[in-house]
């Protein structure tokens, strides 16, 4: 049952719908446990492939989400022990924990994830540079500092504090219970 | 924060992300994570939030690029375009400073340098080029800038159909109804070519011979294969027959054929066009085959690439492309599917031969051209060459065949992409091989042996009475570990050049061919000593099953390797190989003739009459082929 095309056609449109939703969660977690991108991206390649290739065994009664984490807990895990020349990560217990809350959260991280982006869009100034040149360029505070001026330390201070701000935005969303534009005056600068 | 500390945990978690942290920051973060669940909840938080900004911030970035990616503006800001190629361009220039400074203190002794490219790693002609998002952007950002300089031109032209009895030439491809002044100046030159023949049309500039300089034009390769080498750096290996345009110094059209684009870092941008596509090169190697209909088959070989489709509504945005993976666009750009990849369809380096262009056409999934100066005749598997192992000199050998010499001591040739060639059923190995008469016992032209379980293959040539033989002489011998050993009837003749092939079919029976003809063998069970003409019988069981098991292991060129348990003998080839080739199917007799009849002409140096090599016996014509006299 795990050869692929065993998967109707109408289990493939389920399974890409359920995928799609379950992405940024996946996503998350890897990038949570590796600081590397392209890592953390081929570990999320290999996961859609096994999600894809046992998909046919996949009880529907249960939610998908926890059901793909379980099979990326298990992805990194077996790259921790035997790939990773990482400095600092996290032991087996705590991959394991930070698995089961994600898999726990994922209702209040898809509302996150809605606020967010409502969030960032109003993120605008040196706040919007130092995000755009830290995520789309993928430079470290180190790199960003050799080129702004700045000291590394201040940099990672300021991301902290937008990501702080960010935080605080998104909390107002949430409490507002319902979504509306943010006016000009509320974006994070 | 969820309780009271001596440290801000939403501080640390973001040096965490940042990866910022000393070894006490980080023993901190994860003390604190352990203590509370809830602690974990708002790490996973904070982190879920620095995860979805990589994804919307590039998503926002490539909309602000997006000349229609993701809405209706036609706009760009070349400001934006041109920050990003000349942030690049420093990124690259450090790089490259960096790799000078690192090449000159790890310089090493001639005696290892002496061994050459063709069995090191192949350098990536990219450069060292990261297949990070922002080159992503900056290619992308380059297309964009090239098509929107190609909106005041026309769409590329559909093709014409071809005459039926035109059949082996390639299309013309339409001429524009006005074309665009061409550029006085070169954009590229012919860097290497073999048996290239030129077709020219009426008005169009001629390439001339196999080099020189190109203008702005089209041009059709009948035959042959050459190396376009842009003023850009990048590079494009063509193979006959195909049609295409060289628009400008970074971007070529192709109407129909077969060329692998390879584009370094400082050649940003280059553009390969078809009728239905834009394939943008982010400092990497593909191929591309576009057929008499006009559908592109795109194969990425290494690194990634990015898809735009032209059709008739426009550019649009298809996305990218990893290494190892193909795409079919239909001609009119409006349809992308999934392709098989096939990177051993594409020659990727002018031949050097006529039998190297005819393995490289057999598409073999590694060869080795075993020579200082050849290039590998294609890359999927690399070797390191041990002890006891030199390469001829031309000079002071005076031989045309590159090969290498093979001392009784030396320690093989080690394989580092071994894996790719783990088979034991359809599949060919071709050779090359100038054997000693004085050599004794199995000797190995290629091993991927291994034990504990038996498994691999072993192809060589091996002396007839070590294979409890009342025979005297060399054979052509074949083993699948744990099942059976074969053996060639004929003689391999000694100190002088003989062409050999293997071939395994599907089912696990074994072929053998000595100077292009197909040689009769027989066959015995692993460690039995009696022979017999008959292979079915020497395997036990009702109905045994003649395919082995792949190895798992490492795998050498000259010997066996050591194996798991390190018991293997190395049997040890002891003379001269040249071309050794491996096929992930069995070659036909055809092809197998024509190889070492390519072999033969070639080797003459244009002193032999093809009609006497002909007439000529086998190993006769090879002998005198393979050797300045």
């Amino acid at each position: 049952m795990n050869d692929p095309q065993s998967i109707s056609g109408k289990q493939a449109r389920e399974l890409s719908v359920l995928w799609t939703r379950a992405h940024p969660v996946v996503a998350a977690f890897f990038r949570s446990n590796l600081r590397d991108y392209h890592r953390a991206e081929d570990l999320l390649q290999e996961t859609a492939a096994s999600v894809a290739e046992g998909f046919a065994t996949y009880d529907q009664s249960r939610p998908f989400v926890p059901w793909v984490l379980g099979v990326a807990k298990n992805k990194l895990l077996h790259h921790l022990r035997t790939q990773s020349n990482d400095i600092h990560t996290f032991d087996e217990s705590l991959v394991r924990e930070v698995a089961d809350a994600y898999a726990a959260m994922s209702d209040e991280l898809a509302t996150i994830k809605d606020a967010l982006e409502i969030c960032a869009e109003r993120v605008s100034g040196r706040s919007r540079k130092l995000l755009e040149m830290r995520y789309v360029r993928d430079l470290t505070p180190a790199k960003i500092a050799a080129r702004t001026g700045m000291n590394a330390n201040a940099v990672a201070v300021m991301l902290h504090r937008v990501r702080k701000a960010l935080r605080e935005c998104i909390e107002r969303q949430l409490d507002s219970k319902q979504f509306r534009q943010l006016r000009p005056e509320e974006g994070v600068n | 924060m969820s309780e009271d500390c001596d440290f801000d945990p939403a501080a640390l978690t973001s040096g965490y992300l940042d990866d910022l942290l000393s070894e006490q920051e980080f023993n901190q973060l994860r003390s604190w994570l352990a203590r509370d669940p809830a602690n974990t909840r708002e790490f996973v938080r904070t982190a879920f939030i620095h995860s979805r900004l990589y994804d919307i911030l590039i998503q926002q970035d490539l909309g602000e690029l997006g000349f229609g990616f993701t809405s209706d503006s036609q706009w760009i800001d070349p400001n934006h375009v041109s920050s990003l190629l000349a942030e690049e361009l420093e990124e690259h220039e450090r790089r490259q400073e960096k790799e000078v400074e690192s090449a000159t203190s790890a310089s090493r002794p001639r005696a290892t340098a002496q061994f050459p490219s063709t069995l090191a790693p192949r350098p990536s002609k990219s450069g060292g080029v990261s297949s990070g998002r922002f080159w992503l952007q900056v290619a992308i950002a380059a297309t964009i800038l090239l098509m929107l300089a190609s909106l005041t031109r026309e769409r590329p032209k559909a093709v014409e159909t071809v005459p039926s009895e035109a059949s082996a030439t390639p299309r013309e491809p339409e001429r524009p109804a006005h074309r665009p002044p061409q550029a006085p100046t070169p954009i590229a030159v012919v860097k290497d070519a073999f048996r290239a023949e030129w077709a020219r049309w009426a008005d169009e500039p001629d390439p001339g011979e196999n080099r020189g300089p190109l203008i702005a034009g089209r041009y059709v390769l009948a035959s042959g294969v050459a190396e376009l080498s842009f003023v850009s750096g990048a590079e494009l290996v063509v193979q006959g027959p195909a049609a295409f345009e060289l628009d400008k110094a970074n971007r070529a059209t192709i109407s129909s054929g077969r060329v692998v684009a390879t584009v370094p870092s400082e050649a940003l941008g280059f553009l390969v066009r078809t009728q239905g596509a834009s394939l943008v090169d982010l400092g990497t190697e593909f191929g591309v085959d576009v057929d008499d209909s006009g559908e592109t088959t795109v194969h990425v070989l290494e690194g990634e690439i990015a898809i735009v489709q032209n059709s008739a509504d426009g550019q649009s945005y298809e996305g990218t492309l990893r290494e190892g993976a193909a795409r079919t666009i239909s001609s009119d750009g409006t349809a992308v599917s999934e392709a098989l990849f096939d990177g051993a369809s594409f020659i990727r380096q002018v031949p050097q031969s006529q039998y190297e262009l005819e393995v490289l056409e057999s598409r073999p999934i590694a060869c080795w051209a075993l020579s200082s100066d050849a290039a590998d005749c294609q890359q999927l598997a690399h070797g390191q060459p041990g002890q006891g192992i030199e390469f001829a000199d031309p000079n002071r050998d005076e031989t045309l065949l590159p090969f290498a010499r093979f001392a009784p001591n030396h320690g093989g040739i080690v394989i580092n992409n071994a894996r790719a060639l783990d088979r034991t059923a359809n599949l060919a190995c071709e050779a090359w091989v100038l054997n000693s008469a004085t050599a004794d016992g199995a000797q190995r032209i290629f091993s991927n042996f291994n034990r504990m379980p038996r498994t691999g293959f072993a192809f060589g040539i091996g002396k007839a009475k070590s294979y409890d033989l009342a025979e005297t002489g060399l054979r052509l011998q074949l083993t699948i570990h744990g099942k059976y050993d074969c053996l060639s009837f004929d003689e391999v003749p000694a100190n002088q050049w003989v062409h050999v092939v293997v071939c395994v079919r599907d089912d696990g029976s074994p072929e053998m061919f000595i100077n292009g003809e197909q040689r009769v063998a027989r066959y015995r069970g692993n460690g039995e000593k009696e022979w017999s003409n008959d292979l079915i019988s020497v395997l036990p069981g009702a109905r045994p099953t003649l395919v082995g098991t792949p190895s798992r292991g490492e795998a050498r060129l000259g010997c066996s390797p050591p194996g798991d348990d390190e018991g293997n003998l190395p049997e040890r080839f002891i003379g001269g190989l040249a071309y050794v080739a491996i096929y992930d199917r069995p070659l036909s007799s055809e092809e197998v003739r024509r190889h070492f009849a390519a072999g033969v002409p070639w080797q003459a140096s244009g002193t032999a009459d093809e009609k006497s090599v002909d007439a000529a016996s086998p190993s006769d014509a090879a002998s005198r082929a393979f050797t300045r006299n």
